[in-house]
């Protein structure tokens, strides 16, 4: 009778093995008879499943997430590229300077934000056919757009203060340009990302795939680049 | 989301005056432009990933939010972590010396070690960081995922960039 359990655990050992070499896209219902035998939560053989056995897991991870990791690097580098060619304009500037690892974040956190709202309001079907008469989005695009301005303008200011204490402070003129070119680019990035978002947000809904796992990547990685040339164009247009 | 952008902006602008403290040396090596939104990205998306791994793994209780070194979880993905950083900041410090050789027309192969060396710097401080906060914020009762997301990003980018200088200045 002792030996019920040990031959219980051997078994769901045997399931467990089993059920990490299973291919991700496939629903195997190994994971159900798991979940009832065993009374194993659904949540913890998942984290099963997508961390495979412990000795394994650093392969794994690696694995999983090096291409994604160097695509996101190599996409902001290339943005960095179009900063490297103003850079005789740029880095006497240093209230842009200062400006530049802040934006670098905000841009992306702006495609987050709009990516993930809209694949809500996609899935709530708030958004019409003709997306352009929907008033969810169009409040979505103001309040958005609003924001992105309203922080790209305390930024600026603060990036033009932190100069001026260590005595480095920018003239009238200098100080305007910063804070028109930083508004500006969160204003045309912002518009840039909505509008990606729109089409790209209601062409994977329409093909019946969750809109969330696209648009999140593809609008960060616009995002971050596209930052960084439009940076570039207005620096080269204001300065 | 405005509390978070002022924790993001913060953290930015103080990562910016570390960048500002060096602009002379930013004229002596090209292509420095090139590397550093790659590397903040790349530093960013690591940490993050790494944070939410952990966090996941707490909350079904596959760790404890304590450190043990026979705990082969939190080891496996420290080792991981360090090798993605490792390969990406390679392919980083390759991309950059290639676009400075083909853009610009600089012969400057010293580059492909500054995110290297920035690398190591920065992963020696970051990882430890990212994984003793989560067990704190864990410990604390606050779910780490929404709490490190914006610390992550704010922290990740001052360390990352001071490394970057760091770098700069040894090369």
């Amino acid at each position: 009778m002792k030996l019920e359990p040990i031959k219980a655990a051997r078994q769901m050992e045997k399931y467990l093995v089993k059920l990490t070499k299973i291919e991700r896209h496939k629903h195997h219902p190994l994971l159900h008879t798991l979940h009832k035998k065993h009374n194993i939560s659904r949540k913890t053989l998942l984290y099963i499943k997508g961390h495979t056995r412990e000795e394994h897991m650093a392969h794994k991870i690696i694995h999983g997430s090096l291409r994604f990791i160097l695509l996101a690097t190599l996409i902001s580098a290339l943005g960095g590229l179009a900063l490297e060619q103003v850079r005789h304009i740029l880095i006497p500037i240093l209230p842009l300077i200062i400006l530049l690892p802040a934006f670098n974040n905000m841009a992306g956190d702006f495609g987050i934000i709009v990516s993930s709202r809209l694949s809500v309001m996609l899935h709530e079907k708030q958004v019409k056919k003709r997306f352009w008469e929907s008033e969810e989005l169009k409040k979505l695009a103001v309040q958005v757009a609003m924001i992105s301005m309203l922080t790209a303008f305390a930024t600026a200011v603060l990036a033009l203060i932190i100069p001026g204490i260590v005595g480095d402070a920018v003239n009238l003129v200098t100080a305007g340009k910063v804070v028109l070119i930083a508004v500006l680019d969160a204003f045309l990035l912002v518009s840039l990302i909505l509008i990606i978002s729109v089409i790209a947000g209601i062409y994977v809904f329409r093909k019946k795939k969750d809109p969330n796992n696209f648009l999140i990547p593809i609008t960060t990685s616009i995002a971050d680049w596209a930052n960084m040339v439009v940076l570039a164009l207005l620096v080269i247009m204001f300065f | 989301m405005i509390s978070s952008q002022i924790i993001v902006i913060i953290g930015g602008l103080i990562a910016g005056t570390v960048l500002a403290a060096f602009t002379k040396k930013l004229y002596l090596i090209p292509g420095m432009l090139i590397l550093i939104p790659g590397f903040l990205e790349m530093r960013g998306s690591i940490a993050g990933t790494l944070s939410a791994r952990i966090s996941s793994a707490l909350f079904l209780k596959v760790i404890k939010p304590k450190y043990s070194r026979k705990t082969l979880l939190v080891n496996s993905n420290i080792h991981a972590s360090m090798f993605l950083a490792l390969a990406a900041s390679l392919g980083l410090g390759i991309m950059a010396f290639a676009l400075n050789y083909f853009v610009s027309g600089i012969f400057f192969p010293q580059i492909i070690l500054v995110p290297i060396i920035a690398a190591v710097l920065s992963e020696a401080i970051e990882t430890p960081l990212t994984i003793f906060s989560t067990f704190y914020i864990f410990k604390k009762g606050h779910d780490p995922n929404n709490i490190m997301g914006p610390v992550i990003t704010t922290g990740v980018d001052i360390i990352s960039m001071t490394a970057l200088m760091v770098a700069m200045v040894v090369i």
